[in-house]
């Protein structure tokens, strides 16, 4: 009985691991693309692992290509910067008077922030695209760091809310007893208690905003002015020169900066996704 | 006494709004404003290229919304994909959740770090990514058919042929929506009460037994959640589309022969492909009515039980 159960257990935890690493063959696949040589990539049968590894890719990236991509990963970092800022920065005010001051209308906002989670957000963009278009401001880094920070408050407002609740009343009380006001409390005493959820709310907006699709296509449709997302795409099929190989550096490269960020704060990202899921 | 404490209802209502505002304003201008204006473009004629100012039309965006024929391939697509996406996001979710929660097997860590990588990864490089390895020439799938396990008759143009796109468009959207869905089963099941799985083991019920007297019933309201997620996932279905069939222009999302034409990239055509705000409108209004309807449906139904 303890022999079979034993070759169960292996034989799952093989399974498990197998379907594992196919699980992420599409991105194995991409990063070593992106360090064989053209030879190898252009062959049948294809092989997953490189025979020579070769940095030309990479170099391609960095010298002919270098224009396009540094000002898309240069607007996607700026975009997503200051984004993430402003949210956590407005999230955390209103999740502070949401979950510890009482006022009318109160009700109202969460349900519309709840709202907001559900609708497509195509029936927002339409007059967004007019008012951007007579404001000018398309086609740059502010035109979607507006919209970016209305769309992505919503789940990072939730998680500091959903941690905002979990601290003690007395703690506050006491700090009203020696005459502090609200704003110091907030800053002074609320906010260094839930830096773990403002971490997770930090990244799960910067992996939104990064990855953002439908607004970066309708208002930044200047190569100049694109981010990564979209940038990439543009260029895909119009120069020859973004084949298989350099492309696959592109999106490494891409990736890069949310997934260190994912490998640093794992336990925090995962608490987040969980903490803004209760509630929306 | 009763006045001080008027007082301190007053200025909570003042510092509460004040701390809200600045959110409040974001929300505002660029939410509850432009819900506003679509619903009121919805009944207006505006050709963003030609016409100068919107006219009032009444009904008849949606009737040439509902009339043209593309939004009823456009529907009839989107709901192909959710009667594909919703069994398979479901019963893998769960299957996975369930893995992670097994604390004996080793792999089930390394499992909650894996599923969660594409998550991390922006959705239209996931699409890519997924291209390559179904390159008709170059990639790896194919490869894999034809000189691997040598059934050369399975290769196939996979994005190309219209029997196929949407089908991979649901594979890559389960990719990436998997860490999420398996994570709500995973707290699901760690909800469950281990008095009651312990008592359940000593009684002698088997892993079956247990599985479906105790695990199932108790994760009815997870099935619920993931559910109408999984019909919101359906009806949002965009980038996916635009990245995996838009490499030709924007003309040819929804590739091949309409066979990936969603209700959404439909939306997204009529509003910026052909500039009809009209049109655009009411056809963004005809796709939220569906989630609001389920949501009105959930409403009643959560009601319903806890009555």
């Amino acid at each position: 009985m303890k022999t079979r159960q034993r070759i169960l257990h292996y034989t799952g935890e093989v399974v498990l691991i197998l379907f594992l690493v196919i699980f992420l063959i599409p991105l194995i696949q991409t990063f070593f693309t992106a360090l064989k040589p053209d030879i190898e990539i252009y062959k049948t049968p294809v092989h997953i692992f490189p025979q020579h590894f070769s940095n030309v890719h990479y170099l391609h990236v960095f010298t002919r290509l270098s224009k396009d991509f540094i000002s898309f990963f240069k607007n996607s970092v700026v975009i997503t910067t200051v984004s993430v800022f402003l949210i956590l920065g407005l999230g955390s005010l209103a999740a502070f008077s949401l979950a510890r001051i009482d006022f009318v209308g109160k009700g109202f906002i969460i349900f519309f922030i709840s709202l907001i989670l559900s609708i497509p957000l195509i029936i927002t963009v339409i007059p967004i695209f007019m008012m951007e278009t007579a404001m000018g401001i398309k086609n740059s880094n502010l035109g979607l760091i507006l919209p970016y920070t209305a769309v992505y408050l919503p789940i990072p407002l939730f998680i500091i809310y959903n941690n905002f609740l979990k601290v003690p009343t007395e703690l506050e009380e006491s700090a009203y007893m020696d005459g502090a006001n609200r704003l110091q409390i907030f800053t002074k005493i609320f906010l260094p208690l839930i830096q773990g959820g403002l971490i997770a709310a930090a990244i799960i907006t910067f992996l939104n905003c990064w990855g953002e699709f439908l607004f970066a296509l309708i208002l930044n449709t200047k190569r100049s002015a694109t981010t990564l997302p979209i940038g990439i795409m543009m260029i895909n099929d119009e120069e020859q020169s973004w084949a298989l190989g350099p492309m696959s550096a592109v999106m490494i490269l891409s990736i890069i900066l949310p997934m260190s960020l994912y490998m640093i704060f794992q336990k925090n990202f995962v608490k987040g996704l969980m903490e803004g899921s209760v509630k929306g | 006494m009763k006045s001080l404490k008027q007082g301190k209802k007053i200025r909570d209502n003042i510092v509460g709004w004040l701390f809200v505002l600045p959110a409040f304003v974001f929300l505002f201008s660029f939410m509850i404003y432009p819900i506003s204006r679509t619903f009121i473009l919805s009944f207006q004629k505006f050709n963003f290229v030609y016409d100068s100012k919107p006219v009032f039309v009444g009904l008849s965006n949606y009737v040439e919304a509902l009339k043209t024929p593309s939004y009823l391939t456009a529907l009839k697509n989107t709901l192909r994909f959710t009667l594909w996406y919703i069994p398979v996001i479901i019963v893998l979710g769960f299957l996975f959740g369930y893995i992670i929660t097994l604390p004996k097997l080793f792999s089930s860590k390394l499992a909650k770090i894996v599923l969660f990588v594409p998550m991390v990864i922006p959705i239209s490089m996931s699409c890519y990514m997924f291209l390559f390895i179904l390159n008709p020439q170059w990639g790896l799938v194919n490869s894999f058919l034809a000189n691997t396990i040598h059934l050369p008759m399975l290769v196939r143009d996979w994005m190309n042929d219209p029997r196929y796109a949407l089908k991979i468009i649901i594979v890559v959207t389960v990719w990436q929506r998997i860490g999420f869905i398996s994570l709500l089963f995973m707290s699901g099941i760690q909800g469950i009460s281990s008095s009651i799985m312990e008592a359940a083991i000593i009684d002698g019920a088997s892993a079956a037994r247990r599985m479906w007297s105790i695990v199932l019933p108790n994760l009815k309201e997870t099935f619920q959640i993931v559910g109408i997620l999984a019909i919101i996932t359906s009806i949002k279905l965009f980038a996916q589309v635009v990245a995996m069939t838009g490499a030709l222009g924007p003309n040819s999302a929804g590739g091949p022969a309409n066979s990936t034409l969603t209700l959404y990239v439909a939306t997204w055509k009529a509003a910026f492909i052909n500039f009809d705000m009209g049109v655009g409108s009411a056809m963004g209004y005809l796709m939220s009515l569906i989630i609001f309807l389920l949501f009105g449906l959930n409403f009643m139904l959560t009601k319903s039980e806890r009555a």
